[in-house]
């Protein structure tokens, strides 16, 4: 028996619906994904994210045939500064920080998941500065997350008014091999 | 879907009150509530929608201990269909606590009366809010339960339907029987009787069956299909078909109870997810984390939580386990508690988290209370 394919280490439960849909898509099934305990408490998930991220960045490079998904807001931050945020995290861990070799997908929607869900609920350009209400019921993205495979498998090609955190975070998931 | 109910004067349950969504995890220690929560919709599914007599399905021994009332109350909100319900039923125990009876039942729709018994008179209503005709009624059994389907109250059908939808269950794999003598409509409370709610749920969803056989092979490694077999008159064995390998053809059928308890509760998990009935299923499942192993409570929690809407109408799920904690309680977790042997209380956070923490852990530690 193989072990799970993807480690998924989120914010929160929007962000683990969405991204589990979307890799059902992709042949992806509810025992390939395992997502990391879920954060609770007054600190942010971002925090949350941070401090986990070494350990198992570490540990998914023991293993030839699984992938880490990291989603991380970037919230008021640029996706840069948050990626750079999680390099620091790994120097204070004594880590080594992630190199194009590793099998890490590294995802910073801005301002968060909201933003991209707004965009892709219509298609129509977003403001990443800008709060986005949250989604009625968490498993109303499943269509965002249809949408947004639609656009990476079918097309090929993000549409024109994709907001650029989503341009990145798809560039980093074509390392996804399977 | 079940949004709210209100118990009274139910074991620990006193002037209780939990609103639900479609996905919820019911927490707490051992004794706070949370299985009296599950029993009460069994109790009520009993009543309301399979002819149990008001003393059979409340009986006297489960008034609270720390009450002297005689009286109970219970109530439901459900939304069907996106319509609104609201059941509520009152009972009175005779002072020897021997006998009961009903002293209240209504039914409203959209805040509008379909159904209402009292002083042993029911009113019935048509389907536009119109009175119909008043009857003496018997005082030891559900009125609304009672009344057959009609053209003129489909509102009242619909509520029934949705309660005869309640699946409440704590799987016990090894009392699972390996055989059935007969169809079963409904799963027993620890699903002694699953081959023979299979053998129902399977004749009346036929087209369901490629769709759970296909998540079973993803969940449960090697799995192949289920076939119900003739074993004496009438009688039918549940077979489960098991690949030796993922290159081999070779289909190996194991008798239900040769399989092991973990093996039994999943299969018997994702049939009651992916065999849903004509009407639509609430789960209401008393830990059913319990027997499987480490890696199948995540898989069972997403599926569980991505058929809602779909081809279920909610889950709701007692558990203790670890990795439910963590995966679902933050965002969906109703809590309960109690002082001493005093009545449950139930919130929708923990009273505390402890940051960097796990839930489970805080929670293996008993820190999420003061």
């Amino acid at each position: 028996m193989s072990g799970v394919s993807i480690t998924l280490l989120c914010e929160d439960s929007q962000t683990d619906a969405f991204v589990r849909r979307f890799l059902r898509r992709r042949n992806f099934g509810a025992r390939d994904v395992r997502t990391l305990p879920l954060p609770a408490g007054r600190r942010s998930g971002e925090q949350w994210v941070r401090e986990r991220y070494p350990a198992e960045l570490q540990a998914v490079r023991d293993r030839q045939d699984a992938y880490l998904i990291v989603v991380t807001d970037a919230d008021d931050h640029s996706t840069n500064e948050r990626r750079e945020q999680l390099d620091a995290e790994c120097g204070k861990q004594d880590v080594p920080v992630r190199t194009g070799n590793d099998p890490v997908i590294l995802v910073v929607p801005r301002r968060n998941i909201e933003t991209w869900l707004a965009y892709l609920d219509t298609g129509n350009p977003v403001d990443e500065r800008e709060r986005h209400p949250r989604l009625k019921r968490e498993r109303d993205c499943d269509r965002h997350a249809d949408s947004l495979f639609r656009m990476c498998h079918r097309e090929q090609r993000l549409d024109e008014a994709a907001p650029p955190s989503l341009r990145e975070a798809c560039a980093e998931y074509r390392k996804l091999q399977r | 879907m079940l949004t709210r109910l209100y118990a009274d004067n139910f074991r620990c349950l006193v002037n209780f009150e939990l609103a639900l969504d479609e996905t919820n995890v019911l927490l707490g220690p051992n004794g706070s509530g949370k299985t009296s929560v599950l029993d009460v919709l069994s109790r009520m599914q009993k009543f309301i929608v399979r002819g149990a007599r008001v003393s059979e399905a409340f009986p006297a021994r489960d008034l609270s201990l720390t009450q002297t009332r005689e009286e109970q109350r219970f109530e439901l909100d459900l939304t069907v269909g996106g319509d609104a319900y609201s059941y509520s039923v009152g009972i009175e125990h005779a002072p020897d606590r021997r006998r009961a009876r009903i002293s209240e039942e209504t039914l409203r729709h959209g805040g509008k009366p379909i159904f209402s018994f009292g002083n042993g008179v029911a009113q019935l209503y048509h389907d536009d809010y119109a009175p119909g005709s008043t009857t003496p009624f018997d005082l030891s059994q559900s009125g609304v339960g009672a009344l057959y389907e009609r053209h003129d109250n489909q509102k009242l059908t619909r509520f029934k339907r949705a309660v005869a939808g309640f699946v409440v269950a704590s799987p016990c794999p090894p009392l699972f029987d390996s055989e059935a003598r007969s169809e079963d409509e409904f799963i027993e409370p620890l699903m002694g009787n699953f081959v023979g709610w299979y053998r129902h749920a399977a004749q009346e969803n036929m087209g369901a069956i490629s769709r759970l056989f296909e998540t079973l092979r993803e969940v449960l490694p090697g799995f192949d299909s289920l076939n119900l077999v003739e074993s004496g008159e009438g009688v039918r064995a549940l077979k489960v078909g098991f690949r030796r390998s993922t290159d081999d053809r070779q289909v190996d059928r194991y008798g239900f109870d040769q399989l092991s308890d973990g093996q039994r509760a999943l299969l018997a998990l994702y049939c009651l997810i992916f065999l849903p009935s004509n009407r639509r299923t609430s789960l209401f499942l008393d830990e059913p984390d319990n027997y499987l192993a480490l890696r199948e409570v995540q898989p069972l929690l997403v599926h569980l939580a991505e058929q809602c809407g779909d081809l279920l109408e909610q889950a709701v799920i007692v558990s203790h386990h670890p990795v439910t904690i963590d995966y679902l309680a933050g965002a969906k977790g109703r809590w309960f508690s109690r002082d001493g042997s005093g009545p449950a209380r139930v919130s929708d956070r923990p009273d505390r988290t402890i940051d960097g923490l796990p839930l489970s852990e805080t929670v293996a530690r008993g820190w999420e209370t003061p």
